[in-house]
């Protein structure tokens, strides 16, 4: 039986001729990074590419160019994702000085050629819907949203703007309240209705919300905020009920553990929410003293078997490509 | 004799060309600041630092500059305000004062002070490279000092008796204060210690009057002549636009360095972004576009989950000793207009009636019976508040139990004007004539020159303000339910509303303000009970509830504990310090403390405001403070609220360059 690095050695052999990148090359060039990002077996690969030229993209690209790469069917997702990371930078910078218009964000969002592209303009979109936007409106947007990443920035800015009268009430009151929408309940606040049976507006209140109220507030209604919130992630009955308390234990526990620790989550965590969570603190650790060689090993020895370990792994992988 | 060869002679020239413009024009006796001062210990040029603001600036005006927080971040930052003072002055007790633009000062008897020297900093120059000196000081005195411009520039602290002190230009860079009477020489130190104008760029003006226009050195014309806005400050405007962000870079001959001989501040350049809402600017700091935030107990959920992965550091502590006192008054001038000088009614019986009817102390003392101020903070403040009885800035002589003031709750404090009893606040009104109407909410009685009406108040607030709205709309709802009392939320934009509330002293006494009840908050200023009685006087600059107080020409027309807040505050502000020389945060300076006698005047002064529940006063939200923590050092959350931004912008440096 071959050993797993003989294996490996294999599978990077055939990334290589096969996508022709150069995943060996000392600091690779942003037409390596394409090619990479476009051509790699591994997807994972592919994505440290991508994320790696949303760096480079943000300094040599303009907007235009960006939403025609983050637009192009042609090219790969995780190609399509580097341009909409770097795009959404510019979207951001762009409402801040006033070159970028709601009204433009709302035609990507709407009508942009890709989920890529299209998710690009959520932040700064979220921005600009709040600032011109009460509550009543952004109901009546996300009532009217034509596809999922219209109604994530809408539902998004909804909670946003909602946080001031959801915080109202004694802390196990709001907690009741926004764990009612996070399990698909329906609430009425500031006489505005949260129906948590809308995907989009259960994951914002998870995400916006809930989570980081567990973390500032969680201990004014939890004895056990830590196995709480465990329980939650693993067992949760919605998916932003785990995901909630899989956000919040990012900070909360996973992030005081060991890498191996953390890894070990990733890999066999009981929810994907919560292998999610650990995926990110993970991606973090690794980036800390980031070792090309054996991030490139982790990446392609967990693909198949563990992605969550995969991905940090490819995240840390592209601050060192 | 070596000579120089032509390529030296070209490197020696490059040297000189090339180097002047990066030397840096600090004045021949710089203030170095001492490391002690910078929590990160010296920083490093280079780098921005951006911030942001829920409303644009209202006036750059030199004297008017002191209202809303965006106005005094502007001003303060272009050195046009906080900057220039001649003396650096630490309210509390002890007072403590040093050297700040001044190289010394000198008092020729601290105990029975005649004169007061101030030597200026040789060098020194505004941030358009002219000199400053002494002359600007004199042009300053004269100007605060002109009939025209005592009220708006609040000279009243100057006075000692009825008499201003007389100024001495002894030479280029010194003058001298004359002194007509005995006066306790901190406080007034605090007092005394003007912000300087530039002559050369105000004098024009003064003696055109343009001076007193509310136009003078508005925000169009800042933006469109950004060079003609002159201060020494660390800081100088650079532009802006409207609406959308105001920029600043690096003063060069501002006069401060740092231990290392570099010249502060360390960035190159301060932006603030004006943003339509708490809401997006809660967001703009998410994303990264501004570095710090003055976070609301709701934006911690929103911030928390994220901060460790953005890097992002939040601190709460509690409120600082002149943290935002956050309160209800009530108008009782309303239905009035100045004619003539006088007060008289605008014939409009249901003002009237209203007027009448504020001016009722349990009228007052019901409304704060009826405020449950510790629901408010566990219910909009999550607990991030705590319950409050008198105002901000007293320190060491707050008799209430502020919390973060240092003073103690006095045993003969009247807790119970405070204390949440719907059963005592309704027995108070009914015996002001309001009898339940037929749609079970209260209406004047036949004592009212609006017998028969409803009464219904618009409680007033800035729309912009998340907090302060759902504070109005419950205290709102709280009053109508359980008082029988209507009360209407009536939020409105944060400039109309102060430009309401001030509008006495903004008009030079000639109009008085139409709101009927306004809920907002004052911090920020001097921790010194001069400082904040002087706002109780019956000529107060804040006297919002009734600045027909100021036209009183006899203490027998006002209300008995107005009167005696008058005298009190006069009083305490004569008592003489116990001066030392001593050392003011690692620069020399004297410390003023107050003997008992001043402790006994201040409290009898807050005892008698007290009972006058003019101001009903409610929350003060603890400090809360995040930032991040990998681009800024040298963060410093002030203890005194209101200066934080420009201490820090003076001394913050970024990390990640």
């Amino acid at each position: 039986m071959k050993s797993l690095k003989s294996y490996l050695t294999l599978f990077i052999a055939l990334s290589l001729v096969v996508g022709g990148g150069q995943i060996a090359a000392l600091a690779a060039s942003t037409l390596q990074l394409e090619t990479q990002a476009n051509n790699d077996l591994i997807q994972e690969l592919r994505l440290a590419a991508g994320l790696a030229l949303a760096d480079i993209y943000v300094d040599t690209k303009s907007i235009d160019q960006l939403e025609a790469l983050a637009g192009d069917a042609s090219r790969s997702p995780e190609h399509r994702l580097g341009a909409a990371t770097a795009l959404s930078q510019l979207y951001v910078s762009g409402v801040t000085d006033g070159t970028v218009t709601l009204d433009h964000l709302l035609d990507v969002a709407t009508n942009g050629a890709t989920a890529e592209l299209r998710g690009a303009a959520k932040t700064a979109l979220v921005d600009r819907l709040v600032g011109n936007n009460n509550a009543a409106g952004l109901a009546d947007g996300l009532a009217g949203a034509t596809n999922a990443e219209l109604a994530d920035a809408y539902a998004t800015a909804l909670i946003v703007r909602l946080a001031v009268s959801l915080t109202s009430g004694s802390p196990a009151s709001i907690l009741a309240r926004t764990e009612t929408v996070a399990g698909g309940g329906v609430i009425t606040v500031a006489g505005v209705t949260l129906d948590g049976s809308n995907e989009a507006v259960q994951l914002a209140m998870a995400r916006e919300y809930l989570s980081g109220f567990y973390v500032q507030f969680g201990n004014l209604v939890f004895d056990d905020l830590v196995g709480e919130l465990t329980d939650r992630a693993e067992n949760g009955a919605t998916a932003g009920v785990r995901e909630a308390a899989a956000i919040a234990l990012e900070t909360l526990s996973l992030s005081g553990q060991s890498a191996a620790a953390v890894e070990s989550v990733a890999a066999d965590g009981a929810s994907a929410e919560l292998r999610a969570a650990a995926g990110r603190v993970l991606a973090r650790k690794l980036a800390e003293s980031p070792d090309r060689e054996a991030l490139i090993f982790k990446v392609v020895a967990n693909t198949l078997v563990h992605p969550e370990v995969a991905r940090a792994a490819a995240i840390a992988l592209s601050d060192v490509l | 004799m070596r000579k120089l060869g032509f390529s030296s002679l070209l490197m020696f020239l490059a040297i000189v060309v090339l180097g002047l413009p990066t030397l840096a024009q600090l004045p021949d006796v710089p203030l170095i600041v001492p490391d002690s001062n910078f929590p990160d210990g010296p920083g490093k040029q280079g780098g921005d630092y951006v911030t942001s603001t829920t409303s644009d600036p209202t006036f750059l005006h030199p004297l008017f500059a002191t209202g809303d927080s965006a106005s005094n971040d502007v001003t303060s930052l272009a050195g046009v305000t906080a900057y220039p003072v001649p003396l650096n002055g630490f309210s509390g007790d002890p007072i403590a004062i040093t050297v700040e633009l001044a190289e010394s000062f000198e008092i020729d008897d601290l105990n029975n002070p005649t004169t007061i020297t101030i030597k200026l900093r040789p060098g020194l120059k505004w941030s358009d490279g002219q000199p400053m000196t002494s002359a600007d000081a004199e042009f300053t005195y004269q100007v605060y000092t002109d009939p025209d411009y005592v009220e708006v520039a609040r000279s009243d602290s100057l006075l000692i008796g009825d008499a201003f002190p007389t100024i001495e230009v002894v030479d280029n860079l010194t003058f001298r204060y004359h002194l007509p009477g005995p006066v306790g020489i901190g406080p007034y130190l605090l007092s005394i210690n003007l912000i300087l104008l530039p002559k050369h760029v105000h004098q024009a003006a003064f003696e055109s009057d343009e001076l007193l226009s509310e136009d003078y050195w508005s925000p169009a014309f800042a933006v469109a002549n950004p060079s003609a806005i002159v201060g020494a400050g660390p800081f100088r405007f650079t532009g802006g636009v409207i609406g959308q962000e105001y920029t600043f870079e690096r003063n060069p001959n501002f006069w401060k360095a740092d231990s290392n001989g570099t010249q502060l501040p360390y960035f190159d350049e301060v932006r603030l972004i004006v943003v339509e809402n708490r809401d997006v600017e809660l967001l703009k700091f998410i994303n990264g576009e501004v570095m710090d935030l003055a976070p609301r107990p709701s934006d911690l959920p929103v911030i928390r989950q994220r901060a460790e992965q953005l890097g992002i550091t939040v601190d709460i502590d509690d409120p600082p000793a002149n943290g935002t006192a956050n309160f209800i008054t009530y108008n009782q001038d309303i239905g009035l207009v100045i004619d003539n000088g006088q007060a008289v009614s605008a014939g409009d019986p249901y003002k009237d009636s209203l007027r009448q009817l504020f001016r009722e102390r349990n009228f007052r003392r019901a409304i704060s019976k009826a405020t449950d101020r510790q629901s408010v903070a566990d219910n909009i403040f999550l607990g991030l508040a705590t319950p409050i009885y008198g105002p901000s800035g007293y320190g060491p002589f707050d008799i209430t139990g502020r919390p973060g003031s240092g003073g103690e709750l006095d045993p003969d404090f009247p807790l119970e004007n405070f204390e949440f009893d719907v059963a005592a606040a309704n027995a108070l009104l009914d015996g002001l004539d309001l009898p339940i109407g037929s749609d079970g909410l209260r209406t004047f009685g036949n004592s009212y020159p609006a017998a028969g009406q409803k009464v219904s108040i618009a409680l007033r607030t800035n729309v912009e303000n998340n907090i302060r709205v759902e504070t109005m709309t419950l205290l709102a709802s709280d009053y109508t339910d359980l008082l029988k009392l209507e009360h209407r939320p009536d939020p409105v934009p944060f400039n109309a509303a102060v430009s309401d509330l001030l509008a006495f002293p903004f008009s030079g006494g000639e109009a008085l303000p139409e709101f009927e009840a306004f809920h907002i908050g004052i911090g920020g200023g001097a921790i010194d009970p001069t400082s904040v009685l002087t706002e109780f006087t019956s000529g107060g600059f804040l006297h919002p509830y009734r600045f027909t107080d100021g036209l009183a020409t006899d203490p027998s027309q006002l209300p008995d504990y107005q009167a005696q807040i008058d005298e009190l505050t006069a009083q305490q502000a004569a008592v003489p310090s116990v001066a030392e020389e001593g050392d003011v945060g690692g620069l020399p300076g004297f410390l003023f403390g107050s003997p008992q006698e001043r402790f006994d005047i201040v409290r009898q002064a807050q005892l008698a405001i007290a009972e006058g529940q003019d101001i009903i006063y409610t929350n003060s939200q603890q400090s809360l403070s995040a930032f991040y923590s990998n681009k800024l050092g040298n963060v410093i959350t002030s203890a005194f609220e209101g200066s934080s931004l420009l201490v820090f912008a003076e001394r913050g440096y970024r990390v990640d360059l």
